[in-house]
């Protein structure tokens, strides 16, 4: 099995003491062409292409549209929130879970940050700062219910999300008889609307959580832990991972990152949007598959989730502006997604073959 | 004042946004030049129409209305827009057509105040706005909004409900898509409060949403007559529903018994009211709300000026009239040979 950074690196790292410099020097040469080949070879490498070449596409249909600052504005605007949480279910699905219920998460954190600004009041920072861990707390509390039932009930991860799906944005209706909710503050609209450097602010905490949650997947004990639960979760059990806590905070990561969506979302749309985010976790998971995690766990990289996510949306929004009939958008990116996957299960029989 | 307080979340600059382009194409240089001058050239007006959702007959029929005015006064014309009725799934589309700067955008708002930051951008940019069955809260941006009187389309459908219980007893169930939309509202309101007035035998049910579905549309009616043994009618605001309750109450046998009022018009639903399995259906006219839309945004580019409001009529349509002009004239296109 070719698993990338943390657990070849963690496994097979004792040197023989004999090994003598000219061999270690050699292995470094080795180990950078491996390095080299394996990076070439990875679902990030192709989709960076594939993304590319729909970018030239575009750009040569309608270069002054299609590479205009408000475009580009609009494409990273529309790509953040989905940013955010796909970078969380990256880790669940490395980790072989999975959760469909982000998109009715984000809902409710959605619902429950605006009331809680909207109760305390005023437009200034503090009650910002109140509904943003407001939508964390509860987002995050709904990943926790998510773990509890998966690890501790065994409900498996694909049946207890579904639920969850369901009853999360039921749950939301429930608080607002479905009626969108206004009270949000001048100063996170402001926020939401706001640019540093050409882009959005929101762009900017979805690049910041990227970074961070990226750096944290491919360099830390704890990312490393993820990819072993996910590609063998017995050998996870006997090298003594707490397999349980460690999904436990998995699912709780994921909830909190549709929490933060939700409280970004009212930044953007100065209200809550309890009806658009049925197809969220489509678009999410379609993102995480498209940058080349496994669907089985195990293998999967941070940057892939990035370009997975923007491939879609800047294909919808390119196809808006190459003025394409708009159903044309939905049968393009289905039809990349599954492209993607055929092109990966090719590259991973040849590998097994070699 | 008021007006500048709201201005500056609303302007976005932008400059570095290039730079990101830069990353994601590997280095293509990006020119942010204008886009504007782009599509004028041809010296020809441009018109996109970004209906709520893609697929829904009445958003067809409005873009089939505005296209065939389109091709009579040689202008190009589009229609764009997401699959579905959401402000984030609108905004970004509504931002994409705006950059390709068309001379107008026709648009059916999916929300009456966060559609205003996009479309004021694109406002500002040039572009006229054209409010299609669904106006901003805002009246400032957009030269016109063409609609139908929701309320009043609701007062005639409780109309014709107390027309046909004829004083009875019993109840009366309404199916919505899902709350919070002021349309639904206001056409479920309208016939309420008539019933209330007129009809005070006639009990009301709890409402309930079905999401757009025909099938759930379909079970609910038939859930609602299993509890009900006196439902006597069933009142259906949108096309989904409305198509739901009729194939609902021909799979329990109920047709006939309980009446059936709808909204808006799709095949079956057409072929309902020729069997008189509809009783009466609410049908707006968004064919003339298209063509309007579409002389308005010529009249805009002339410098000529539109009226903010235009109030489009109902009809309502029974067995007895679907095959007269008048009103073959409202029932929405499925297919649009422009």
């Amino acid at each position: 099995m070719n698993v990338p950074g943390g657990t070849t690196s963690a496994a097979d790292r004792p040197e023989p003491a004999s090994s003598a410099a000219q061999a270690t020097s050699d292995l470094l040469t080795e180990d950078w062409r491996r390095t080299l080949t394996r990076t070439l070879n990875v679902s990030p490498t192709y989709m960076f292409g594939v993304l590319l070449s729909v970018f030239i596409a575009f750009t040569i249909i309608n270069p002054s549209a299609f590479t205009s600052t408000g475009n580009l504005q609009n494409i990273t605007e529309t790509a953040a929130p989905y940013l955010v949480m796909a970078v969380a279910v990256t880790y669940l699905m490395i980790a072989g879970g999975l959760d469909l219920s982000v998109g009715s998460v984000l809902v409710f954190a959605n619902v429950i940050a605006a009331k809680v600004m909207g109760a305390i009041g005023g437009n200034g920072t503090f009650p910002v700062l109140v509904g943003l861990l407001a939508g964390l707390g509860v987002g995050a509390g709904w990943g926790l219910f998510n773990g509890f039932c998966v690890t501790k009930l065994r409900v498996p991860a694909l049946i207890t999300t579904l639920g969850t799906l369901g009853a999360v944005l039921g749950a939301a209706d429930l608080l607002t008889a479905g009626n969108d909710i206004r009270s949000v503050p001048l100063s996170l609209i402001n926020f939401g609307t706001g640019t540093f450097l050409g882009l959005n602010y929101i762009v900017w905490i979805a690049i910041g959580v990227t970074l961070v949650f990226g750096l944290m997947l491919h360099l830390t004990q704890f990312g490393r832990h993820t990819y072993i639960v996910g590609s063998n979760i017995e050998a996870a059990r006997r090298a003594g991972v707490n397999v349980d806590r460690h999904l436990f905070k998995l699912y709780a990561l994921s909830g909190a990152a549709a929490g933060l969506a939700g409280f970004l979302a009212l930044g953007q749309f100065a209200s809550t949007t309890i009806s658009g985010h049925s197809t969220d976790v489509i678009i999410v998971i379609t993102g995480v598959v498209l940058g080349g995690t496994s669907l089985f766990g195990g293998y999967g990289w941070m940057i892939g989730t990035v370009i997975g996510i923007l491939i879609p949306t800047t294909l919808n929004i390119g196809l808006v502006i190459a003025n394409v009939q708009p159903f044309w958008q939905q049968v393009a990116t289905g039809l990349i997604l599954i492209a993607a996957v055929y092109l990966d299960q090719l590259k991973r029989r040849s590998r097994e073959r070699t | 004042m008021k007006e500048e307080s709201r201005v500056p979340y609303l302007r976005r600059p932008g400059l570095g946004a290039v730079a990101l382009a830069a990353i994601a194409a590997g280095g293509i240089a990006a020119s942010s030049a204008s886009a504007s001058t782009h599509a004028r050239a041809a010296g020809k007006y441009s018109v996109v129409y970004i209906p709520g959702l893609t697929g829904n007959p009445f958003y067809s029929t409005v873009a089939c209305g505005a296209a065939v005015e389109a091709k009579k006064l040689g202008v190009s014309f589009s229609m764009q827009g997401a699959p579905t009725f959401a402000v984030n799934a609108q905004t970004p589309v509504v931002n994409a057509v705006a950059a390709r700067h068309p001379t107008a955008i026709m648009i059916s708002n999916d929300d009456p105040k966060a559609m205003i930051p996009p479309l004021l951008k694109a406002q500002e940019a040039g572009i006229k706005i054209i409010n299609i069955d669904g106006d901003l809260a805002e009246k400032s941006i957009g030269i016109t909004n063409i609609q139908s009187n929701d309320t009043l389309g609701g007062q005639e459908a409780g109309q014709e409900m107390a027309k046909l219980t004829g004083g009875r007893s019993g109840t009366v169930l309404i199916e919505d898509n899902s709350p919070g939309y002021l349309v639904s509202e206001q056409r479920r309101d309208g016939l309420i409060g008539y019933l209330k007035k007129h009809d005070p035998k006639v009990k009301i049910l709890p409402i309930t949403y079905t999401n757009n579905e025909v099938s759930t549309a379909a079970s609910d009616v038939r859930a609602a007559a299993t509890a009900h043994s006196d439902l006597i009618g069933v009142y259906t605001v949108e096309t989904n529903n409305t198509q739901g309750a009729l194939t609902g109450l021909q799979a329990a046998h109920l047709t006939g018994k309980v009446k059936l009022i709808g909204f808006d018009t799709s095949s079956p639903i057409v072929a309902g009211i020729r069997s008189g399995q509809v009783s009466a259906d609410i049908v707006q006219y968004p064919y003339g709300e298209g063509m309007i839309g579409l002389q308005d945004a010529v009249m805009a580019a002339q410098g000529k000026k539109v009226p903010r409001e235009q109030s489009q009529p109902f009809v309502v349509a029974t067995k007895a009239n679907i095959n007269t002009p008048k009103v073959q004239r409202f029932i929405y296109k499925t297919s649009c040979s422009a």
